[in-house]
């Protein structure tokens, strides 16, 4: 993806309230985004690192589905079932959550958008489905 | 140099010219287009501005267009980035023969001077227009006019026009073609002979596409891919050995080798890159017809996008075998044309966007996207042999004689898809017809 508009994107996604950054690990580049807040009580931090994969065919080809710290509870001391193993990326343990669309990405989709999407999945707790 | 627009932007500015033709042929008549240059070699037309009665002065045995129709062009191109502006007038007597008047000559290096003063660096084309016959010039910055050689007209058909002043008689073609002349003719061949084209894709469909169209005629080839050849390829890759494989050779190299052996007069260039990277897409800005033979749907998109927003003629083709568990259950050979006016790719529903997204994950990345179950495993070798691979081939290659010398009968809307399994051949329909398309602006309007 171009430089310009990965540091549009970022710059965007920093000025909505989001720690975000960019990582690349084996070729692969990541938006990382520390500190996101949980949004409900059925977890049991209130914030939480995320970990987003960026296609180099970005942004026609979209973004889908992320990675979160691995330290993410309910309070029940279960993992939620939507979070599956996943391993080691930049040093740091995640589980990868299976989030998806129900309608094509969009040019008017951008790393902030994506962000929202992936914290409706905190935001909805343990009904997260 | 060469000028390139499209059928519909052309039938426009032919009206207004043939004005001068169709009525008593004592009035001269002009037209004001937009000017875009594409690379060191093309400029693009993509905008008219049709001239009201006040807009040209036809009273003085020579055209006048006035200052207002100029300015309004020009503050427009010029507020757009555009390079200059072209400007059409005719002679109503010139035939088969036209050049430039004294008066032409004496005004329009006025004109251009003026034009400069208010927009410095612009480059600007004039066209005057006979009957039967155009010339045309460009100024191009800090230099005198110089001659444009060729306007490509690209829609349903492709049509060229001799830019040189008078009817162009073809030369006789080489015996080669002899048994061909039928089918291709003269003028058309002289057509194939001049035109670059560029194949994307040297793998099973890309390698047949060469052969095809070096027999057919066509003399400036260019061929892109930086895959090498692979064992599993020797199954459909021409010209291609075991020590190919051994000693990891190109697939371009293989097709450049067999180009050099054989005694035809075409042109071969290779390129060993990938169309998604800027600086090889770069080289296409030169090319008159772009034929895509690649099975991944970035590249796919990136040429399709790049057609649409250069006016490019586009062919694309591919084959798919279809399987269900462990029983054959399709084979298809498909051929798509993209021209200006006509849905894409994209609004045609022949790129997805999902296979996109995963095509741009690194492999262990996108094992993990896969592994979520969501999607299609885009890893899996599809299927692939000669024979299905040649029935595309062999359709794009006679829809590509057909653009330059039309004998389709319904050769408008060229997407067509042949089953092997059910013996049928179809036009394919557009995917979301509601939808305007966001790659082409496409709206589904044809019935
Ligand atoms: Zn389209």
């Amino acid at each position: 993806m171009e430089q310009t508009l990965m540091l549009k994107q970022l710059s965007e996604a920093v000025a909505g309230g989001f720690n975000a950054c960019d990582r690349m690990e084996n070729g692969q580049l990541y938006m990382l985004v520390n500190g996101v807040p949980t949004l409900n009580k059925d977890w049991t931090i209130a914030t939480v690192d995320m970990l987003i994969s960026v296609p180099n065919t970005y942004p026609v080809g979209g973004l889908d589905a992320f990675y979160i710290d691995s330290a993410l509870m309910l309070h029940n001391g279960q993992k939620h079932p939507r979070v599956q193993p996943a391993p080691n990326i930049l040093g740091k343990s995640w589980g990868v959550v299976s989030w998806h669309y129900n309608k094509p990405w969009s040019f008017s989709d951008t790393f902030l958008t994506h962000i929202y999407h992936c914290q409706d999945f905190l935001r909805k707790g343990s009904r997260s489905n | 140099m060469i000028i390139r627009t499209s059928e519909i932007i052309w039938t426009q500015i032919d009206q207004i010219l043939n004005r001068s033709f169709n009525q008593n042929r004592t009035l001269e008549w002009g037209i004001i287009g937009v000017v875009e240059k594409l690379g060191d070699e093309v400029f693009l037309i993509r905008e008219i501005f049709l001239p009201t009665q006040k807009d040209l002065d036809q009273s003085e045995g020579g055209l006048i267009f006035s200052s207002p129709y100029i300015r309004r062009a020009q503050l427009w191109a010029q507020r757009q980035g555009k390079s200059g502006l072209v400007f059409f007038h005719t002679h109503p007597l010139a035939n088969d023969q036209v050049s430039f008047s004294w008066f032409d000559d004496t005004q329009e290096p006025l004109l251009i001077k003026n034009l400069r003063e208010i927009w410095p660096g612009s480059e600007h084309i004039s066209i005057v227009v006979g009957k039967n016959a155009y010339k045309g010039r460009v100024y191009l910055q800090g230099e005198r006019a110089q001659d444009l050689m060729k306007l490509y007209v690209i829609g349903r058909t492709i049509k060229v026009i001799s830019l040189f002043g008078n009817r162009v008689q073809p030369p006789m073609p080489s015996h080669i073609f002899d048994r061909a002349k039928e089918v291709t003719s003269a003028g058309a061949l002289q057509i194939l002979k001049d035109m670059k084209i560029a194949i994307i894709g040297a793998g099973g469909t890309g390698c047949l596409m060469v052969e095809l169209l070096r027999r057919a005629g066509c003399g400036n080839l260019l061929l892109i891919d930086d895959d090498i050849v692979e064992d599993t390829n020797l199954n459909r890759l021409l010209f291609a050995s075991s020590t190919d494989v051994e000693e990891k050779n190109k697939k371009v190299s293989v097709a450049l080798r067999a180009n050099d052996q054989c005694v035809l007069e075409n042109k071969l260039e290779i390129i060993d890159g990938n169309v998604t990277n800027p600086s090889v897409l770069h080289k296409l800005s030169g090319i008159d017809l772009l034929i895509g033979c690649i099975d991944k749907d970035y590249p796919r998109y990136v040429l399709n996008d790049f057609a649409v927003k250069y006016f490019m003629p586009y062919v694309d083709l591919g084959s798919e075998i279809g399987i269900a568990g462990e029983k054959l259950q399709s084979l298809d050979a498909r051929v798509t044309y993209v021209y200006p006016g006509g849905p894409c790719l994209n609004c045609r529903g022949l790129i997805d966007h999902e296979r996109i997204r995963l095509e741009g994950l690194q492999l262990q990345e996108r094992r993990r996207h896969i592994g979520l179950g969501y999607c299609q495993d885009i890893d899996i070798k599809q299927p692939a042999v000669m024979e299905l691979n040649m029935r595309a081939a062999s359709f794009a290659a006679l829809f590509i004689r057909h653009l330059v010398q039309p004998f389709l009968d319904q050769g408008g809307e060229m997407d067509f898809r042949e089953s092997i399994t059910s013996m049928t051949i179809k036009k394919v329909g557009l995917k979301s017809p509601k939808m305007e398309c966001a790659v082409c602006g496409y709206k589904y309007n044809f019935v």
